[in-house]
């Protein structure tokens, strides 16, 4: 007997369903990743203001990929673990707290990092002008809000993608 | 979920960008709200209850924290490695000497060499004997730092482009290369400029051995010479050696990147320098290493 043949068709199906859909999202983010940049290049070009926005966007989006990385590896074995030893409705707590240490976490370094940004994008790039420094400066303040904005938006697909129960068999 | 972000973000730029960078930066902030307002909306969907409330001594923050170590660890290796060598990279001067084996002699540094103009009353050397140049040969022969002003004509036709009939008359090339080019050093030599002037006789590519079907001479790349002269180099030798056709090399292999290498190191200029095109660092030659014998 194989692997495949001991899940149920439906689970099957809903499984095929479910990779389909990760494939295509990740296919979509690369390509809208794209979409992107190619926007950016149009409206700016290659220059001073160009320049500025890529250093200034490198800590907070590296820091955003640092935590979509563990959302993907940590948090669903840690929320499947915990849902296994305490049940699935007890897993809303975890999340939560994950949810909320996400948030107080990036807020409290997106907050020190604006308070430090020209001399972090001086020393993130000792190429840049003083001119150029400043305006990724003031560029970067914008951008180390994406921080606490997404880094919960990063976390909450770890609990969006559970074997979540049907929503109607929960209470509401 | 990327898309999401990426998708808002991208509208915001073509809408509202072109006036303002940090229009984008708030379009990247709008995309990641978005992205979650759509995430929660899903995981509310399947039945996920925000829990609000958090105290450091909760029992359930130290349980969440006790299974998260060890695969937060793992996972974040990786990409926290790649942030941090990012950084170090970044924190790299320019112009750092990454190649210790390099060392030029005290008194490069003020000897930037270049094409130097004939001083006021030099006159120049006559041609060299047996020396009848074509307009371009003269120019270059007489004053180095002045380009012909007249186009040239070319005394087999077609230039060094020989293709086809262009090589039957490939020796006269030669001939006014040969020429103008020991006129130039003697004429160099004669005014003490020769130390302080590097002469760079190059090609992007040479020819092969065999004929092509229009009776002249194709492209190869695989094999080639180039000159130097003067600079203060201890020229008069030959650097590596090819079969005896000259389609390959078979000794000591100086690569184009290296012989930019060499051409910067004449002339007091680090090889391994980066530029920067803002914080892009982009090296001045291609990793190249410059030919250490003619300089010892």
């Amino acid at each position: 007997m194989t692997a495949a043949s001991t899940i149920p068709a439906a689970g099957r199906s809903r499984l095929v369903r479910q990779s389909a859909l990760t494939t295509l999202a990740a296919g979509a983010a690369v390509a809208s990743g794209l979409v992107l940049d190619a926007s950016i290049a149009s409206r700016f070009g290659a220059g001073r203001a160009t320049d500025a926005f890529f250093v200034a966007a490198r800590i907070p989006l590296g820091l955003l990929a640092v935590v979509m990385v563990a959302a993907n590896q940590v948090l669903v074995p840690m929320f499947s673990t915990w849902m296994t030893r305490k049940g699935r409705l007890a897993s809303d707590r975890p999340i939560s707290l994950v949810l909320i240490t996400i948030l107080l976490g990036s807020s409290a370094l997106a907050g020190a990092a604006s308070l430090v940004a020209y001399p972090l994008m001086r020393l993130s790039a000792p190429g840049l002008g003083s001119d150029e420094a400043h305006l990724a400066a003031s560029v970067a303040r914008v951008m180390f809000p994406a921080g606490p904005v997404g880094g919960p938006g990063r976390g909450l697909p770890g609990a969006a993608q559970l074997p979540l129960p049907p929503s109607r068999s929960r209470p509401a | 979920m990327n898309v999401v972000m990426n998708g808002v973000a991208a509208s915001a730029v073509a809408v509202f960008a072109g006036v303002d960078i940090h229009i984008v930066a708030w379009a990247y902030v709008a995309g990641a709200a978005a992205q979650l307002a759509l995430v929660a909306g899903m995981a509310w969907r399947g039945g996920f209850r925000f829990v609000p409330g958090f105290a450091l001594g909760d029992a359930d923050l130290r349980e969440v924290g006790k299974l998260s170590v060890l695969p937060l660890a793992g996972a974040g290796l990786n990409p926290v490695a790649r942030v941090c060598e990012q950084l170090v990279v970044s924190f790299l001067p320019a112009g750092v000497d990454h190649h210790p084996q390099l060392r030029l002699p005290a008194d490069f540094g003020h000897r930037r060499l270049g094409l130097l103009p004939l001083r006021d009353g030099d006159a120049p050397a006559e041609a060299h004997p047996g020396h009848r140049p074509g307009r371009r040969g003269r120019g270059a022969a007489r004053d180095p730092a002045r380009a012909p002003d007249d186009a040239g004509h070319f005394l087999n036709g077609s230039g060094w482009d020989t293709h086809n009939e262009g090589q039957l008359k490939q020796h006269l090339l030669i001939k006014e290369l040969d020429s103008a080019f020991s006129t130039l050093l003697t004429d160099l030599e004669r005014n003490k400029l020769l130390d302080t002037t590097l002469v760079v006789v190059a090609t992007e590519f040479g020819r092969p051995p065999e004929f092509d079907s229009g009776g002249g001479r194709g492209h190869q790349s695989l094999a080639f010479s180039m000159v130097l002269a003067g600079g203060g180099l201890k020229t008069g030798r030959v650097i590596g050696r090819t079969d005896e056709i000259g389609r390959t090399i078979v000794e000591h292999p100086v690569t184009v990147p290296d012989f930019h290498a060499t051409i910067h190191c004449a002339l007091g200029i680090d090889p391994h320098k980066n530029l920067f095109a803002g914080d892009r660092p982009v090296p001045i030659t291609d990793h190249g290493n410059p030919i250490l014998e003619i300089f010892s």
